[in-house]
């Protein structure tokens, strides 16, 4: 569990607070997205859940240990991975095969284990083929997978990500998206992932909604999405198949309130009766 | 800019760029690629991960030197790099200045713009890009949101006032409202008879704001096309790992479905091809 008490944070030199009153708790098993505007807080927020940021007043507690506990640090670390935004600040090592091994070296995992996960991880993220390449010669998709990858291996209970699929292209978003989902369904791991895309906040069973450091929601996707003068306010739109539906529906069409997917919009408008 | 100018174009000839050169991983990431895009004209570049995008803009903007063939400027006695910004993926990696006001202002000190004017185009500069001069000019610029990182960089291209703004992944961490922004300052930028490139992913963006779609797949032109025309193409998009905007997908999805309606609710959907299609048909 990962409790954030109540907590503030002001940068240097700002005048307003980057977090004001954050309150809340998350459990193993599940799935959270971080939603806002762009300065919001949702960086700052995913920060200190591993401790990266300390709050200004106000705890963090992860498993029990406080983030300001510098003793326990590592050990929070280990448990809390994180996926930075722009994988260059995370990628260090001079092939992928290594890179992915990193993590795993540090936290003193036996050879065979080692090499059993960063095979199932190459496989996983469809890295096999660039297993030799250095990480800094990959291109910014290939990269983020690869981050993806290395902090996987290392399991950790919970997964932070920072907007992982803004650099991907369809194929490496289905694929880091599964990956989530798959995560997401295992009870022993929880995965928050801040993001502003409105299909990837649909799949996630809880969102958190920022507003200039401030919670404002907390709640399920559905829920929030059904409000639109909030979604505006707080810079945020529906999924497409939801804006698509409505205006098909203005225009005389019957479509089930029930369609979230534009595949599901798909076949319901194909219908004989739509 | 000045009115009634020559169209001023950047051309590529036969261009490739190799990586890892000497390594065991060494390929080509552009691949005697021939284009040429005009002053006045916006392009979208896409493709999967990989594909070399980010490598031929660099190259575009006279950053990057090819591995082999060349890029110049034709109709203009310029230089290439003077006439072309280039706004990186990362902002925060271009970034040095203590504040937002000398980050926006070193290109133009660089040019030797006098300081007395600095100011003004600084200010003016960030409004553009959709910043508050009063609240960001003494900012640090590594403090801000990767949001405020990435219009703060848009500043320090517009603010120099060059004829081609080369654009990586614009849109990428924007949210919806300063996307719709961005999109308005693209538009604007086109009307002043800028030249516009972008590489993106966002094919929705590239819909909104371009005329002509270059899709690159291993360092190689696939298709030179307008977006609507390539969009609809639901088996080039699906061979290139690459979804078109939601509206498309559904109208392509349907049709595979085999149903009847569609053609009608593709008129509803997708009513017009977009203002810039006249563009591409020019050519």
């Amino acid at each position: 569990m990962i409790e954030v008490q109540d907590v503030c944070l002001t940068y240097q030199g700002a005048e307003a607070r980057a977090l004001s009153n954050v309150g809340l708790t998350i459990q193993l098993g599940e799935s959270i997205a971080i939603a806002g505007a762009s300065g919001s807080g949702k960086t700052t927020l995913l920060r200190l859940l591993n401790g990266l940021r300390l709050p200004t007043s106000g705890r963090v507690v992860v498993d029990g240990m406080d983030t300001e506990d510098e003793q326990q640090v590592w050990e929070i670390r280990r448990r809390v991975g994180y996926i930075f935004q722009n994988p260059d600040n995370q990628l260090v090592s001079t092939t992928v095969e290594r890179e992915i091994a990193f993590g795993m070296e540090n936290l003193g995992l036996d050879r065979a284990s080692m090499r059993e996960r960063v095979e199932d991880m190459l496989a996983k993220l469809s890295l096999e083929s660039l297993r030799d390449r250095p990480p800094h010669h990959l291109s910014g998709g290939e990269k983020q997978r690869v981050a993806v990858a290395a902090v996987l291996a290392m399991r950790p209970a919970y997964l932070l990500l920072d907007e992982p699929t803004s650099l991907l292209d369809a194929l490496g978003r289905r694929e880091v998206l599964s990956i989530i989902a798959g995560l997401a369904e295992d009870s022993s791991c929880a995965v928050i992932h801040v993001t502003q895309f409105p299909e990837e906040i649909a799949l996630a069973e809880r969102v958190l909604v920022l507003e200039a450091g401030s919670l404002v929601f907390d709640g399920c996707p559905l829920d929030l999405f059904s409000s639109a003068s909030d979604l505006k306010r707080w810079g945020l739109m529906r999924p497409a198949a939801m804006a698509i539906a409505d205006e098909l529906r203005a225009d005389g069409r019957v479509v089930p309130r029930s369609v979230a997917t534009l595949d599901e919009l798909a076949l319901a408008v194909s219908g004989d009766d739509g | 800019m000045r009115e009634g100018c020559k169209r001023v174009r950047i051309v590529a000839t036969d261009v490739s760029v190799l990586h890892g050169r000497g390594f065991p991983d060494e390929h080509a990431a552009v691949n005697g690629i021939t284009l040429s895009i005009e002053q006045g004209e916006s392009v979208a570049i896409a493709g999967p991960t990989g594909s070399g995008k980010t490598s031929l803009l660099e190259v575009l903007a006279g950053l990057a030197k090819p591995t082999s063939g060349t890029v110049a400027l034709e109709g203009s006695d310029g230089e290439l790099r003077s006439a072309v910004g280039l706004v990186y993926q990362f902002p925060e990696l271009q970034f040095f200045e203590e504040s937002v006001l000398d980050e926006v202002a070193f290109g133009l000190r660089h040019q030797g713009v006098v300081e007395d004017e600095i100011p003004g185009i600084v200010g003016s500069a960030l409004e553009r890009a959709g910043l508050n001069p009063d609240d960001f000019l003494g900012r640090l610029p590594l403090s801000l949101s990767s949001g405020e990182q990435r219009r703060a960089a848009l500043a320090c291209m517009i603010a120099l006032d060059r004829p081609f703004l080369l654009l990586d992944e614009p849109s990428a961490g924007l949210d919806p409202g300063m996307r719709e922004r961005l999109v308005e300052f693209m538009l604007s930028m086109l009307e002043e008879g800028r030249g516009l490139v972008l590489v993106t992913h966002d094919l929705e963006l590239a819909g909104l704001v371009t005329g002509r779609m270059i899709v690159l797949s291993e360092g190689r032109i696939v298709v030179d096309a307008a977006p609507d025309s390539i969009f609809r193409d639901a088996v080039l998009m699906e061979q290139l790992s690459l979804d078109p905007p939601p509206k498309y997908w559904l109208v392509n999805r349907m049709k595979s479905l085999a149903a009847s309606k569609v053609p009608d609710l593709e008129r509803l959907l997708l009513p017009s091809v977009g203002p810039h299609l006249a563009d591409a048909e020019r050519r």
